[in-house]
């Protein structure tokens, strides 16, 4: 009878540490997969991992609330923060009156780097990171839509990440 | 117009290529490459050596991360087509030992212009036949700037989406993405988590490994941390000194770090901007700054010329510039 119930507790604890390891591999499958990912391509990554996985900041428990609230480049215009645009001089770049410009952003000369200022005198719009809905925190990914003419037709220019890059997106127009 | 200034581009390749061997030179032409969504910014990596070339791309074709080496050799990173994301926005790259490299990112699954847009703050590494061998979601953490060790440990500068502050800025990660070592706390700094994103004059903060020491460069404050690669803080040294002498000296308003880089002697080569106080147009030097932060040299004296762009420095200290074969093309003359 003992034996039985030892027997009972040692499959028990085994198949509650397996389900625990199975959770664990298929959250963190879940954290590196594409957001829409089927349950069966997230099995596929969590059994026969094409590369190494990790969330080296989260346990279990994170893994879980993020999986239920997944991180997304949230705000957009027309949410204005007050910030504006602001270039930073670079000596790689030809030079415009006092500063120096690269506003093709060519390879050889880099790209004209801008920062985002709060100025609190124009209201462009940037946008931001955040966990939605009720922690939305704007971090350094603040983008906003440049006033500079993109030399590629049919192309816009956007700050980007720092970057002012040629885009075919529709974006939309930054307001006046 | 286009193709005349292509063939003249291929033609100035042709001629630099075929004294490469000879000279150890580094060519990239982003001519070559399928389109992305913005320019390739070159980062130079003394181990190897190697020019290596990220940009930010939305198409599972377009290569993110290109390397080019001495010997004519070059490999390419697809992490779009690797991780089926929509875009990947590359913020650092850094070259390993094995001759991959580590990428930190931001991943977007959706069109940009849809947003909402799920999105995955990742650090990936590259084996040195291209194939990608970790994908580690650093959620909350968004890293600015990465370096590797020789052991292929990763070091990441950035700052976190967290509520509870302060929280340190700078992390060691292992070979196989365990939070090994976390350095850097952002109470260090009077505004805290800001410093890693916050400077107009400076650029962008960075970390460099030379010589088995890290390097971490604070813009905003003008600072330089070195840390064992274990982590143990050695020096807090201000650059301040350094830039007031060389206002001084030049007469300059005020003066600004483009690129600098730790010689073997822990001392600084770095290329400023000098803002002349009669608003006459800024001049560009290259200068030595002494390990305690203050002024040692001018190594290229400040100049109005358009100048080249420092890259950083070989193993025996010697600068490396990039220079231009048309528009598309680079070049890095390592040099004999």
């Amino acid at each position: 009878m003992q034996f039985k119930r030892m027997s009972i507790f040692v499959v028990a604890i085994s198949l509650f540490w397996l389900a625990g390891r199975g959770a664990s591999a298929l959250l963190v499958a879940k954290a590196i997969a594409p957001p829409r990912a089927p349950f069966s391509h997230l099995l596929r990554l969590a059994l026969r991992p094409p590369y190494r996985m990790a969330t080296p900041h989260r346990n279990l428990l994170a893994n879980f609330r993020l999986t239920l609230i997944p991180s997304v480049e949230a705000c957009s215009p027309p949410t204005c923060t007050g910030e504006e645009k602001k270039a930073i001089s670079d000596p790689n770049c030809p030079q415009d009156g006092n500063a120096y410009y690269c506003p093709d952003c060519t390879l050889t000369q880099g790209c004209t780097w801008y920062a985002c200022k709060y100025t609190g005198t124009h209201s462009y719009c940037s946008y931001a990171y955040g966990t939605p809905p009720a922690r939305l925190v704007k971090t350094t990914q603040v983008r906003t839509t440049a006033p500079i003419p993109c030399p590629r037709p049919k192309h816009v220019t956007i700050f980007y990440g720092g970057k002012i890059l040629c885009a075919s997106w529709n974006l939309p127009a930054r307001p006046s | 117009m286009r193709i005349l200034e292509s063939t003249c581009a291929t033609f100035l390749i042709l001629l630099v290529c075929a004294p490469s061997a000879r000279t150890q030179r580094v060519v990239f032409d982003a001519s070559k490459e399928v389109k992305g969504d913005g320019a390739f910014h070159p980062v130079w990596d003394p181990v190897g050596p190697r020019l290596i070339s990220y940009r930010d791309v939305s198409r599972p074709d377009a290569p993110a991360v290109e390397e080019s080496w001495a010997d004519g050799k070059k490999l390419s990173f697809y992490p779009v087509r690797d991780l089926g994301a929509n875009y990947i926005d590359v913020w650092s790259v850094a070259g390993s030992p094995d001759g991959g490299v580590a990428i930190a990112a931001i991943l977007g699954f959706a069109a940009r212009a849809n947003r909402p847009i799920p999105v995955k703050s990742v650090i990936l590494t590259y084996d040195g036949t291209g194939t990608l061998r970790n994908v580690w979601n650093v959620q909350p953490y968004h890293p600015h700037a990465l370096a590797v060790d020789a052991n292929g440990e990763v070091f990441a500068l950035g700052h976190a989406d967290l509520q509870n502050k302060p929280y340190p800025l700078l992390i060691k990660y292992s070979a196989l993405g365990e939070d090994q070592g976390e350095y850097l706390s952002s109470n260090l700094f009077s505004d805290g988590d800001k410093v890693i994103d916050e400077d107009l004059q400076n650029g962008e903060s960075r970390i460099f490994i030379r010589d088995n020491l890290l390097f971490t460069w604070i813009a905003a404050t003008e600072e330089l941390f070195t840390f064992s690669v274990d982590g143990a803080a050695l020096a807090r040294t201000s650059l301040s000194p350094a830039l007031t002498t060389m206002a001084d000296l030049s007469s300059s308003a005020r003066v600004s770090i483009f690129e600098l880089q730790p010689d073997r002697q822990r001392g600084i080569v770095a290329q400023v901007q000098l803002w002349p106080r009669d608003g006459s147009p800024s001049q560009v030097a290259l200068v030595k700054i002494a390990p305690n932060g203050t002024f040692e040299k001018w190594i290229e004296e400040p100049s109005a010329a358009h100048s080249r762009r420092f890259l950083g420095l070989t193993s025996d200290d010697k600068p490396l510039f990039l220079e231009r074969f048309g528009r598309s093309a680079v070049a890095v003359n390592v040099g004999q």
